[in-house]
């Protein structure tokens, strides 16, 4: 169980995870978040460059079982997306936190990264939320 | 909890998806009660998933020959053909008041509620999960109701009801497809299905799918499903339940969303990116719906 929620990175109540270099953030979704959606047949990402804010909808994903907002753990630009998922939307489910990632945003207030999720904190959340 | 329960009557194709969505993002933000909303489609209406592509999916030559009007939904999943049936939606929060909060429990608890529903209607369903992955990589087919993937709605085997979701951060709809006729010819018309194909396709559609009036022989009316759908849900729901109407906010939010979203080629034809591109400051609904919003809705 441990090790689909690695410690080395952060986490949100949306069910996201953050790898954060300096202010380089790179985002995806949780193994928690690609069990429950099922699998994924489409991701909607946004131009580079976008701005993002903190609680608010970058994209979409879809999946078997329904369309779901993806929300933004931090403000800033998004740098990069990840456009292998565009052929391969199923790589979110293989490998959520490898070649499943989403974007990365250069964040423009760091202060936000504070307000994240240890692993063993969103192990308890997601346990009080099944329980 | 309170509820609303909702009857719009039939619509416009696009006018019936700003609506839902309207309320989506009104509840969302907590300014309308958990609701159940009923409806029909004044035309034969090709409804498509979120991210469904028309070229590969879709003979238009065929919608247009045969009065189908096309329309891309919020949610996700395949086509579905909206003639004779009765349409629900269900807008609900994702944290309900027994601490449920996943979309498998939601799934099951919504499953349930339109299973309850069409027990008091006679009908013998049943509510079956199957396994992860059955057909959904796997199964080409642009239809909805041919492929099986969540909780589902089976009578004699056959899938009667079509559902899908969208998940917004404290609120979901989900909305789906109760067919009283099934009209599969019309429905294989109008996807891109090769014409050898065509045929084969809709004789399995006979072991797959299924309508109320192929599955009883009581003279069942609309009316009757939308008061046992009202029952089932408060049944399964609990919590209070009142008729009441569109809010003056949600009237507005909906007409915006159908000037801007569901009556545009972009939105409809060439999907949700085009449709970003083009209408970019349509993201701001939430602030066409401030302006007229009430005070926030407390259950």
């Amino acid at each position: 169980m441990a090790t689909n929620y690695p410690e080395d990175l952060k986490y949100t109540k949306e069910h996201e995870w953050t790898r954060v270099d300096n202010t380089r953030v790179v985002v995806g979704i949780t193994h928690f978040a690609q069990d429950e959606l099922g699998d994924v047949v489409f991701v909607e990402l946004p131009p580079v460059d976008s701005p993002v804010e903190a609680g608010v909808p970058f994209g979409v994903v879809e999946s078997v079982k329904a369309v779901s907002d993806l929300f933004s753990p931090i403000s800033g630009k998004a740098v990069a997306v990840n456009n292998a998922l565009e052929d391969r939307p199923e790589l979110i489910n293989e490998a959520p936190y490898g070649d499943g990632w989403l974007i990365v945003i250069e964040a423009s207030a760091p202060d936000e990264l504070d307000n994240l999720l240890s692993s063993q904190d969103y192990q308890d959340y997601i346990q009080q939320e099944q329980s | 909890m309170h509820w609303r329960f909702l009857n719009t009557g039939c619509n416009e194709a696009g006018k019936n998806m700003a609506i839902d969505e309207a309320i989506l993002i009104s509840h969302d933000t907590g300014s309308v009660p958990p609701t159940l909303r009923v409806y029909g489609w004044q035309q034969p209406t090709l409804s498509l998933g979120y991210a469904q592509k028309i070229k590969s999916d879709v003979n238009l030559d065929a919608c247009h020959q045969y009065g189908v009007k096309i329309i891309r939904r919020p949610t996700g999943g395949r086509a579905v053909l909206h003639d004779n049936e009765v349409t629900y939606s269900v807008i609900m929060p994702t944290l309900l008041p027994d601490g449920t909060t996943t979309l498998t429990e939601h799934y099951r608890l919504i499953g349930k509620a339109l299973a309850t529903t069409l027990s008091y209607l006679g009908l013998p369903v049943r509510l079956t999960r199957p396994e992860r992955s059955v057909t959904s990589r796997q199964s080409p087919s642009p239809a909805c109701f041919t492929a099986l993937s969540r909780y589902e709605l089976s009578v004699a085997g056959k899938k009667l009801v079509g559902s899908a979701q969208k998940r917004a951060q404290h609120a979901l709809l989900q909305h789906g497809s109760i067919p009283f006729i099934l009209d599969r010819q019309l429905l294989f018309n109008c996807l891109n299905v090769l014409p050898e194909h065509r045929q084969e396709l809709i004789q399995e559609a006979q072991t797959t799918m299924t309508a109320v009036q192929e599955v009883t022989t009581s003279p069942l009316q609309w009316t009757d499903l939308y008061r046992s759908l009202r029952d089932g849900f408060s049944q399964t729901f609990g919590g209070d339940w009142a008729d009441a109407p569109l809010t003056a906010a949600e009237l507005a939010l909906a007409q915006h969303l159908y000037d801007t979203k569901y009556s545009t080629a972009e939105w409809n034809l060439e999907g949700a990116t085009a449709w970003r591109q083009a209408f970019p400051l349509s993201r701001t609904a939430n602030t066409i719906y401030n302006s007229h919003a009430p005070s926030s809705y407390k259950t």
